[in-house]
């Protein structure tokens, strides 16, 4: 009788233990999908949400919200998808965010990276610096937490020029992809304009889109035209859907 | 699957404690004619005017007398009492447990001491151990459990069986480990996270059945195997705000030994 309860029911040795049940290795997975998908389009359309820790309904919600659709290509979580960085809210984030229809990737936020976040993150998703390529543009996914590692390898500036030097012949325009901006706390060891001014030497850097803030907020932050895009919390009901066409780019925000 | 286990053990519960309370009536009458402390398992008996079977059989007569004839097998509340100890000697932890998972550890060992009118309180200190392939660093983690238990009713329903069908509690875990805290660390410049991430607090739920020693001076007094269904603070403090999560999602399952101690 034990051991079927034993089978039927979750265990946990502790709220921290890097147990993962369930997928993983979705990046691996997704990626290729992405690529695939979006291979030879002139026009890509995706949606970002971010900071979902916590808020559960909402992320369902989202995500039922972005299925009806059928004019996305593919869906970016900039980061926080934990308030806790417990084992069982990255399962149950996961969970919600398999249902899309569409592919998906989902950053490293600072929230994911308290105790052992990072190495669950890592085996859930992947590698929390990552980059892929939709149609013609290049995405940069970068870790921005640095403030959860000590500054120590974060922002990982070697991963930025490997990727720079290895830059796809294919591409030729670039989206940056972070969970906090340059600006944030989480980077105040760093001098901001330093991440900046790596980003830039990407092919035609179009925007940078980022969360953690839990506020929508458009910034030219260092005054040179590239936009900084903060998406609300998903507690505020919205997605933001970006447009990029071979003329620029532009976002809309959707509430659901 | 899980959903549907946990509503049957839910279930479970809330039927073995109404049959408890249903037996609180009579055993009250027969602790009302006793002198407390004086009480034995066979006096307890005799009370009820049950005949204590003979050996074979014994379990399938008392399993079917609980399920078919409740008047003749009218279950008591056992007095929890082990007043065998004197001066000193009651600060003696009463029992020792070995439990799975829940959260503190893969497996984890204690003691601890009953008391109360009917000894229906217990007070556990539990050392887990976390191995380090469960927290990816060069070495386990040790564990350490505080747990404070409510078991209203004993239903002994057999010489040398005794039902309880609701245990409950609290209980806390704290986790060895420089990359836990107790107050966020100096780096965050004040309050950042506002929580610990090296204390966890837990409600539980649960059931034991107890198989009691034929001798009652024996050391070994009775042993018992218990489940525990248990939530910690942090999953409780969601659910409230998510109707996506359900009671599965947040509860936990574990398990363990339960063995009585008494002097000889």
């Amino acid at each position: 009788m034990l051991a079927l309860f034993a089978a039927g029911c979750q265990t946990e040795y502790h709220a921290y233990d890097t147990r993962v049940e369930g997928t993983c290795g979705i990046h691996a997975r997704n990626i290729p999908r992405i690529e695939r998908s979006c291979s030879g389009k002139r026009t890509i359309r995706f949606a970002v949400i971010s900071d979902t820790q916590r808020w559960y309904d909402e992320t369902v919600d989202a995500v039922a919200a972005i299925n009806a659709r059928d004019d996305i290509d593919f869906v970016i979580n900039a980061g926080d998808i934990t308030d806790w960085g417990l084992r069982a809210e990255f399962e149950r984030q996961r969970d919600i965010f398999e249902r899309l229809k569409v592919p998906y990737v989902v950053l490293l936020g600072n929230h994911d990276c308290l105790v052992t976040g990072p190495l669950i993150y890592r085996k859930i998703f992947g590698e929390p610096d990552f980059a892929f390529t939709a149609g013609s543009v290049r995405f940069i996914c970068l870790n921005t937490n640095a403030l959860e590692f000590d500054y120590e390898g974060v922002p990982d500036f070697g991963f930025v020029e490997a990727e720079r030097s290895a830059y796809p012949a294919s591409c030729n325009r670039t989206i940056a992809v972070m969970h906090a901006s340059p600006v944030s706390e989480q980077l105040n060891g760093i001098p901001a304009k330093l991440l900046h001014e790596r980003l830039r030497s990407f092919p035609a850097l179009q925007v940078c889109i980022h969360g953690h803030g839990h506020g929508y907020e458009v910034c030219d932050l260092f005054d040179d035209g590239i936009l900084y895009i903060q998406n609300d919390a998903i507690v505020k009901r919205n997605y933001l859907v970006y447009t990029v066409t071979e003329k620029g780019w532009e976002h809309e925000k959707v509430d659901y | 699957m899980r959903k549907w286990i946990i509503s049957t053990l839910a279930a479970g519960l809330l039927c073995s404690a109404g049959a408890a309370a249903q037996g609180i009536g009579g055993a009250a009458q027969t602790a009302a004619k006793e002198e407390p402390g004086q009480r034995s398992a066979d006096s307890l008996h005799a009370a009820n005017g049950q005949a204590i079977a003979p050996d074979s059989d014994r379990v399938v007569r008392l399993l079917e007398g609980c399920l078919t004839e409740p008047a003749r097998f009218r279950p008591a509340v056992e007095q929890r009492r082990h007043a065998d100890y004197r001066g000193w000697a009651r600060l003696l932890p009463t029992h020792c447990k070995l439990q799975y998972a829940g959260g503190m550890g893969v497996a984890s060992i204690g003691f601890g001491w009953d008391y109360g009118r009917r000894n229906q309180w217990e007070t556990d200190l539990q050392i887990g151990w976390l191995p380090k392939h469960y927290i990816g660093a060069g070495e386990g983690r040790p564990i350490v459990t505080f747990r404070e238990s409510f078991i209203p009713w004993n239903i002994r329903c057999h010489r040398q069986l005794g039902i309880e069908p609701l245990s409950c509690g609290l209980y806390l875990t704290f986790i060895a480990g420089e990359e836990f805290w107790m107050q966020e660390p100096q780096k965050y410049g004040g309050p950042y996270y506002r929580f610990s991430t090296r204390m966890r607090a837990y409600i539980y739920v649960g059931q034991r059945i107890t198989w009691y020693s034929r001798n009652p001076r024996s050391l070994l007094r009775s042993i018992g195997f218990y489940y525990e269904l248990s939530a910690k603070e942090l999953d409780l403090l969601a659910k409230c705000t998510n109707r996506e999560l359900s009671i599965a999602d947040i509860f936990y399952f574990s398990f363990g030994v339960r063995v009585q101690l008494m002097k000889p």
